[in-house]
């Protein structure tokens, strides 16, 4: 029996700004959440057509698939922090610094 | 502290210029990302995890307060304000933005800083003690020895694209305090039999996914002879280490492949028939040491009444003079680590307000010099006792006056899952649950010295494998899993540490530190300490509590 397909949306990192980039069929949106989400191979075959158009190389960079779960987000920690857009801790001036007892 | 010359500042703003011109070729387009790459990393600029991160090189991890103000204000101006000081004595910027990074390089070029060579396949930074030109038990001064390595390997056009990334250190005394013995090359000063001095040179240690600790090849050489023959070692390496695969293209793999005698006999062979011209000039030599002539001390005396008296009326000053003032060669001073691993605190995490006040007390008590340690902490190597009731008060105002150097809190932890594109797990969160399962100083206090040193992946950033605990995050099938190792040790007797068995999940990893530290308390003799503990009673012994639950 085949796999079932697992969605997929198509990230980067925008080229002037580092941030991590989804595409949203239109423009490279910050946000997951605005992001199209192939939810066949077909679809999943046009994404990578776009993660590959040597004109996309002008405004991002090192585009890639990631899969998505159920609710829409990244299956794999490593890409759901990307996707949150911070660390997971509170840093620099926020970090909550006390001394030891 | 050596000041670039002219030489120095021309090479600099000639490299910012070449920087500037080849992010305007990418920005319209000139250069591909594939051509762009190389070139950003010749220059410190990686894409990590969320954004770009830019790091700067801070030459055997010296700099002056006018450099530390201006890291603070590139912090603020370009980045979220703060910075991370890295086990290469260097600092990270984590948000840095491409359009930005040409005006970076020009701010770190006007106080004398730049990011050449901090990333890329060629030699980088050349690390060393903390504690460099102060240390009582210094045979010399290591820092112009990194100086003229720093001078030689810069734009070296022989060593610029070596198989791999190239890294060495040097140390002044007996006692390792820049871990030698898990570089590429690691240069301990010595003296021979006639008191000459000299070197003895390590050669292919390292950590990363092979770890290994570094073999003599040369038990002394003499001290002109010393840019020769890195030469002749980097040249038998180039040669004759691999390029067909990343990961065994270390000098370290080339050192076990042929053997050290082997490879010791190619580098001889080499080094006899070279023809002198790699040898420094004396004069250039006289000039760099003449930048490390001891500063202008006052003549004091040995102890400190106000020093006694306020170790004595205020118990947190004592607990952090007790940690983190070290013994200073001249009688009446004292050098001082300032911990950047505060609870709650990302390890190596300064920020700009922070950099500012160490600044500060640096210009004011510190001679205007400050190092960066490669275990992520900064030092002040020359302060007055009298002064050291001040600079605490001045750090404590800033969060600055942890009193935990060389504790279970002192921890080295690499950038992780939560920065780094190479990251499997997290690194941070983890060393600040372990940091909050030992707050209470006297508990700390009472276990002793500990290195505990987390990685994130294979590649090692965060040193594990020489931590007397090390813990290696791992991803196992979607998973964050931890690997704890024992025994590891980065000075004069190291030693690779050993794995204890299967991994723990996030959850669990503390709690494991914990059933260790237990279990050393309890088993210990008297002024044991844990490396030693371990090395008497052996891996069971400790194995058997942390698996107990299982």
């Amino acid at each position: 029996m085949a796999k079932p397909f697992i969605p997929v949306a198509l990230t980067a990192n925008d080229l002037l700004e580092g941030d991590a980039v989804w595409w949203t069929g239109e423009i490279w949106s910050p946000s997951l959440s605005a992001a199209l989400i192939a939810r066949d191979e077909a679809e999943a075959a046009g994404l990578s057509a776009r993660a590959a158009d040597p004109a996309e190389g002008a405004r991002v960079v090192g585009a890639y698939l990631v899969e998505l779960d159920d609710g829409g987000r990244p299956r794999l920690r490593r890409e759901a922090i990307r996707a949150d857009r911070e660390p997971t801790f509170a840093y620099g001036a926020a970090a909550p610094l006390r001394d030891a007892a | 502290m050596y000041r670039y010359d002219e030489f120095d500042a021309a090479f600099v703003e000639a490299r910012a210029a070449e920087f500037r011109g080849q992010v305007a070729r990418r920005l319209s387009g000139a250069l591909t990302e594939e051509e762009f790459r190389p070139l950003r990393l010749m220059n410190g600029l990686y894409l990590q995890l969320h954004a770009y991160m830019l790091r700067v090189a801070i030459p055997y991890g010296v700099l002056n307060g006018g450099q530390m103000r201006a890291l603070a204000e590139i912090s603020e101006r370009y980045d979220r304000g703060y910075g991370h000081f890295t086990t290469r004595q260097n600092i990270q910027f984590n948000w840095p933005k491409l359009r930005d990074a040409p005006d970076i390089i020009d701010d770190l070029a006007k106080v004398g800083m730049h990011a050449i060579q901090t990333s890329g396949n060629c030699i980088r930074n050349t690390t060393t003690d903390p504690f460099a030109g102060v240390a009582p038990d210094e045979i010399e001064d290591p820092r112009p020895t990194c100086e003229l390595i720093r001078q030689w390997s810069s734009l070296h056009p022989e060593f610029t694209f070596l198989g791999r990334k190239f890294k060495i250190a040097v140390t002044g005394a007996e006692a390792d305090r820049a871990a030698i013995r898990v570089h590429d090359i690691g240069v301990q000063l010595v003296r021979n039999a006639a008191g000459e001095p000299g070197y003895r040179l390590f050669v292919g240690g390292g950590l990363g996914r092979t770890p290994m600790i570094g073999k003599v090849i040369r038990d002394f050489l003499p001290k002109a002879d010393l840019l020769p023959y890195l030469e002749a070692c980097l040249r038998i390496y180039n040669l004759f280490g691999r390029r067909d695969n990343k990961y065994k293209a270390r000098i370290k793999i080339l050192v076990h492949e042929v053997g050290i005698e082997e490879y010791a006999r190619l580098v001889e062979e080499e080094f006899a028939a070279m023809d002198g011209t790699a040898a420094p000039d004396a004069a250039e030599v006289a000039r760099i040491e003449a930048y490390f002539a001891p500063p202008a001390y006052r003549e004091r005396p040995a102890t400190s009444a106000l020093f006694e008296r306020m170790k004595r009326e205020d118990a947190g000053f004592a607990a952090w003079a007790r940690r983190n003032v070290h013994p200073h060669r001249v009688p009446g001073y004292a050098a001082a680590t300032i911990s950047l691993k505060p609870i709650g605190g990302a390890p190596g995490d300064a920020t700009a307000e922070q950099m500012r006040m160490m600044a500060e007390v640096a210009e004011r008590w510190s001679l205007d010099e400050l190092c960066v340690t490669h275990e992520q902490n900064i030092v002040l190597p020359h302060v007055a006792l009298d002064d050291l009731y001040a600079v605490w008060t001045r750090l404590r105002a800033q969060g600055l006056d942890a009193a935990n150097r060389g504790l279970v809190t002192d921890i080295i932890a690499c950038p992780g899952l939560d920065y780094c594109a190479l990251a499997t797990a997290r690194s941070i969160p983890v060393a600040q649950m372990i940091a909050e399962r030992f707050t209470d100083q006297a508990l700390q206090e009472k276990i002793g010295p500990l290195s505990i040193k987390i990685s994130g992946c294979i590649n090692a950033c965060g040193h594990h494998h020489v931590g007397h605990i090390g813990i290696l995050g791992l991803d196992k099938a979607g998973v964050e899993s931890y690997q704890i190792t024992i025994g590891g040790d980065a000075t004069e007797t190291a030693a690779l540490g050993d794995r204890t068995g299967p991994g723990f999940s996030y959850e669990e990893v503390t709690g494991a530190i914990g059933a260790l530290v237990e279990t050393y308390l309890e088993r210990r003799e008297a002024g044991e300490t844990f490396l030693q503990c371990y090395r008497r009673l052996g891996m069971d012994a400790f194995k058997e509590r942390l698996y107990a639950a299982a």
